[in-house]
């Protein structure tokens, strides 16, 4: 099962940013949305969510607007920036890279 | 443009701690409630369900001061970033560095010489009296003289009994006299004044 405390370092920004990416959400959705896309690998804590999420809004990668939840709660969405969305890409190709490069040598024999 | 999200977030954590502390809070209370509901829908009891979400949100207040710190953090940060980048440029050109400091030092110094010396020449000429501002100069004119005159002594009798605009009068005069001390003699310039000079100027003079 994996933890985030398991997770490489910045691993846990690139999940929150890829998220958000896709719409509008609030915290909790973020968490159940990287839980069921994992199929329940990936667990996120929300003592490390909700510090990575005002990080990344103060660095300005995502913004937060409050808004109306699904059950008419107040609730806090964040979505990306538009130098967040750059910011993704480039963090995600660093990703692929890093990803790719690791296989090669695991499956070296 | 990363700016423009990142300013208004800045002064916000500055000026308006208490609306960022309130929504800090809106959004942990959401949080539980989305873990109250999902524990209620597995079957548990309101209360119970309550208790279960706050264990498993844990160290609350924990996860709170974390939300905080990136708030304060950032700003503190990012000065010690500016500052550290601002000398390792001027290390990287000392002549420059130099020249600029010098420039620096020059203007600052010249600047506060003729401050100084306008302070003394215009506003405060005179350090030692009390009032200098309620200070006037009268002197005399005739018919005839271009220039001013002086005031005889009958007229600033009548002066200082009659005039009632000003508190006192002062008479002085620029004379010079010779001081003989022992067998040496010295040609000394001085002011013969009133005798209620020091005490109409206020100076605090020894007995």
């Amino acid at each position: 099962m994996g933890k985030p405390t398991d997770l490489v370092q910045g691993t846990l920004d690139l999940l929150i940013l890829k998220t958000v990416a896709l719409e509008a959400m609030h915290g909790w959705g973020i968490a159940q949305r990287i839980r069921q896309v994992s199929k329940d690998v990936l667990q996120v804590n929300q003592g490390a969510l909700y510090p990575a999420l005002h990080r990344l809004e103060q660095q300005g990668w995502i913004q937060s607007k409050w808004g109306e939840s699904e059950n008419n709660r107040r609730a806090k969405y964040y979505s990306l920036t538009p130098d967040g969305a750059k910011y993704l890409r480039r963090q995600q190709a660093q990703w692929n890279r890093l990803s790719v490069a690791i296989d090669l040598v695991l499956e070296t024999t | 443009m990363r700016w423009y999200y990142k300013l208004p977030l800045r002064l916000r954590s500055l000026f308006r701690k208490e609306e960022a502390e309130r929504e800090l809070n809106d959004e942990f209370q959401f949080h539980l409630q989305h873990q109250i509901d999902e524990y209620v829908a597995q079957g548990m009891a309101p209360e119970e369900a309550r208790c279960a979400a706050l264990r498993a949100l844990g160290g609350l207040e924990q996860f709170k001061e974390e939300c905080r710190e990136t708030r304060k953090v950032n700003l503190i940060e990012d000065l010690l970033q500016d500052l550290h980048f601002g000398l390792r440029i001027l290390r990287r050109s000392p002549g420059f560095s130099i020249l600029a400091v010098l420039c620096l030092t020059l203007g600052i110094g010249a600047n506060a010489a003729v401050f100084s010396w306008i302070e003394g020449i215009l506003f405060r000429p005179y350090p030692a009296v009390a009032q200098q501002e309620r200070l006037l100069a009268l002197t005399g004119t005739a018919r005839g003289e271009p220039g001013p005159t002086a005031v005889s002594w009958p007229d600033f009798v009548d002066l200082q009994r009659n005039c009632t605009l000003i508190d006192s009068f002062i008479t002085a005069k620029i004379m010079g006299t010779t001081l003989s001390i022992g067998g040496r003699a010295e040609n000394a310039t001085g002011m013969i004044v009133s005798a209620n000079y020091f005490d109409a100027l206020g100076v605090e003079h020894g007995p």
